[in-house]
């Protein structure tokens, strides 16, 4: 599918060969890599999604990702291709238009995804997030006016739980719902909103009741709502395919009927929602890493330095061989992760903060490590790595801090005592 | 006023009778009415016409093959009997990719009800035709060849094969890919054609139906070729003749349960002896001039024992790449197995 995209550009004149010597100044062929093959342990029908992602990755993603950063552009319709694929709503019900897919194909896809873009990748998987929400939280009514457009990313959503006073004490949010009649009347911001200002549906986290958890619901509420407006965009050092901002809640009334759950349910789905987003967005590094390995290979085998190629040199293959075994042992992590959150044991919660931890500190120093491994030329923005760099840099922070994660671990590990 | 007349002569009451009357544009009813029996019966005919087309255009026989992917190096084995295929990244062949797609694009604008697409070779190739069957065909026929036969299968024992199955599946249209990227060899169509006694439209970059015969565009070296073939048909797919679809998440899960038939070459009396032997493989010299990258060459020689004729394979493969300028396009599919 690449390759007749590819060469369908070439001249008419049509000799094969001919054609094919002009695809090879475009692209680089790779020899055999077998150990970092993110294919190895999945089933036939899990190749199957992972060959599609990465066909669309490399197809659609992958020629306009420096343009997509530089740009600030959010590519609404690339993503509306990837959700005709079934991109849109992988792990929702196919009944209300989903894939139904189980965590594991989740994370394959968007690793494999992510080696096109990042930030695009980690924006579906936002999206992904706020349509199982409502899928598994949601009544009927719910399920079925919201879902079926979120799956075919007819109308995008973006996930609300940050606020300027409350980062990694989610608990302590101070957005107001208070609830007048059939409506709750809102009041208060959240910060750091990605797709802000550009995506349709908000999923918000917000106080009904008292202090602490216990005293959090989630509402749904929809862009052009009286009420609701948004600071201005945020300017990233990555993550630029996708629009950041404040969301500004000024006596916004929403109905009863938006609200997802219980009163007083609404941490816990914030959490639930979490834990599977945390996978997705170490497995948005892996793909990141992968690509920054694949990348720093190629240029070791073709820079040449004192009389010799770079890939000649002791030190470099001992890095690259650490890079390759960080990119794998963050992958085993990732998918185990998958595999317990599907099942639903008991230990899910801590592997989650544990893949999400260990994958993109790791990752994050594989694709730093390549970088380095370019020289000079990594520091352009010629070259892909750069953006690898500064995309993953942000999965560190968001959807919990590393260090949150680390609270998380620690917990689980001293609840015996 | 005109409903109201229709109606009167095709409801009901069609055998109430009425008198003649005039319309305002000075026409009688009963002439109309008899215009309008006619227009329906025509389109009737049309229709059964279409049905009876739709009987015979039933099948459509989609070649598919297993190669190296695209985007590998490939490497000569230390032997030189061959190329390494061991712990290779293998896909789809990109022609075949697009005979596919043509064959689904038929099956959609229902000129065909059945897609089935084939591949001869080990239990590996049962993957290429999973994403065939994703890709929109309907059942799979995988005809085992394996170990010293798949290594001397050649196009002439292909098209052998698939001129019996398109014998034995009663199969209207035959369309592969114009040839592979592996061998380039171009002759499996061209045999299908000769052995079946069909009508070949190559290198096709445009398939129309004319009525029960097939408008075909084929791309040669001077331009752009229209013929008229008739059915039955075998077409092999060029570049330009459309862009293969990406296989959907639900498409791959229905892939799952379509059925896959396993066949023998024995089954359909087809003799596999090869009578090519390939002497050699080399490496092509870096930064030769004449760098044709993937191109085979061969020479005919005489030999005393053994065969009549032995053809010389000399492929030249690629040099490795050097960096020129930034690498702005990273591919980033793995192509590891």
């Amino acid at each position: 599918m690449a390759l007749a995209g590819k060469l369908a550009k070439v001249s008419r004149l049509g000799s094969y060969i001919r054609s094919r010597s002009l695809i090879f100044n475009r692209i680089q062929r790779r020899g055999i890599a077998a150990c970092i093959d993110p294919s190895i342990g999945l089933s036939d029908e899990q190749k199957e999604f992972q060959k599609v992602a990465f066909d669309f990755a490399a197809n659609e993603m992958a020629p306009h990702m420096a343009e997509w950063d530089q740009k600030e552009i959010f590519p609404v319709e690339t993503m509306r291709k990837a959700a005709q694929l079934g991109f849109g709503g992988i792990y929702v019900q196919p009944d209300v238009g989903g894939s139904g897919l189980s965590r594991l194909d989740t994370s394959v896809i968007f690793e494999a995804l992510s080696t096109g873009c990042v930030s695009t990748t980690a924006y579906i998987s936002i999206h992904n997030m706020c349509a199982w929400m409502i899928d598994t939280f949601g009544n009927p009514e719910q399920r079925e006016k919201y879902c079926p457009e979120l799956c075919a990313m007819d109308k995008l959503a973006s996930y609300c739980l940050t606020e300027p006073g409350s980062g990694s004490d989610a608990a302590s949010l101070m957005t107001t719902a208070r609830l007048e009649g059939d409506h709750y009347v809102l009041n208060g911001s959240k910060a750091f909103i990605s797709g802000g200002g550009e995506t349709d549906v908000y999923v918000v986290m917000c106080r009904t009741g008292g202090q602490g958890a216990k005293g959090i619901s989630c509402l749904v509420v929809e862009k052009g709502t009286l009420g609701l407006s948004f600071g201005k965009k945020e300017m990233k050092i990555g993550w630029n395919s996708q629009p950041t901002c404040a969301v500004i809640f000024e006596d916004c009334a929403v109905p009863v009927s938006n609200r997802l759950g219980k009163e007083g349910q609404g941490f816990n789905i914030a959490m639930k929602g979490l834990n599977g987003g945390r996978i997705n967005i170490a497995s948005c590094s892996l793909g990141a890493a992968h690509a920054s390995v694949q990348l720093a290979r190629d240029h070791l085998m073709v820079r040449k330095q004192f009389g010799e190629a770079l890939s000649n040199n002791q030190f470099l293959q001992f890095k690259l061989a650490e890079m390759a075994t960080k990119l794998v042992a963050s992958r085993l992590l990732v998918r185990q992760a998958a595999v317990a959150l599907q099942e639903g044991r008991p230990d899910a919660v801590s592997l989650c903060s544990m893949a999400k931890l260990f994958a993109t500190d790791e990752c994050f120093q594989v694709c730093n490590q390549a970088l380095q491994m370019h020289g000079g030329y990594g520091y352009l923005k010629d070259y892909a790595v750069q953006q690898f760099v500064r995309d993953i840099r942000v999965h560190q922070i968001l959807e919990g801090t590393n260090e949150v994660m680390r609270m998380i671990i620690a917990r689980n590990l001293l609840m015996d005592s | 006023f005109w409903s109201s007349r229709c109606l009167i002569g095709f409801g009901p009451g069609r055998f109430r009778y009425t008198p003649p009357t005039t319309t305002f544009t000075g026409i009688t009813v009963k002439p109309v009415r008899l215009v309008l029996r006619l227009v329906l019966k025509s389109l009737d005919e049309c229709s059964r016409s279409a049905e009876k087309k739709s009987e015979n255009m039933a099948r459509v026989l989609v070649g598919v093959k297993r190669v190296i992917d695209y985007a590998v190096k490939i490497r000569v084995k230390p032997d030189r009997t061959g190329v390494v295929t061991d712990g290779v990244k293998h896909s789809m062949n990109p022609f075949c990719e697009i005979a596919v797609e043509e064959a689904v694009k038929l099956k959609e604008k229902k000129i065909v009800k059945e897609v089935v697409a084939v591949s001869c070779g080990p239990q590996q190739v049962q993957e290429t035709i999973r994403t065939a069957l994703a890709m929109g065909a309907d059942r799979g026929i995988h005809v085992e060849v394996s170990g010293k036969e798949y290594e001397s299968l050649g196009p002439l024992q292909v098209s052998k094969i698939m001129a019996a199955l398109a014998k034995k599946e009663e199969a209207k249209i035959v369309i592969l890919g114009k040839q592979a990227i592996d061998d380039d060899c171009n002759q499996t169509g061209q045999m299908t054609a000769a052995l079946l006694d069909w009508p070949q439209g190559t290198f096709a970059s445009e398939v129309t139906v004319d009525g029960d015969k097939l408008k075909v565009v084929r791309e040669i070296d001077g331009g752009l070729e229209t013929i008229k073939i008739s059915l039955p048909a075998v077409l092999t797919a060029d570049l330009r003749l459309n862009t293969p679809r990406y296989a959907t998440l639900p498409n791959i899960m229905k892939a799952k349960k379509k059925k896959i038939a396993n066949v023998k070459p024995g089954d359909l009396g087809v003799d596999l002896t090869s009578r090519v032997e390939v002497l050699r493989s080399q490496q092509g010299a870096t930064g030769s001039s004449d760098a044709r990258e993937g191109a085979v060459l061969g020479r005919w020689t005489n030999r005393r024992n053994g065969p009549n004729w032995a053809f010389e394979t000399v492929a030249f493969l690629a040099p490795i790449p050097m960096a020129t300028g930034p690498i702005q396009n990273h591919d980033p599919r793995p192509c590891c197995v």
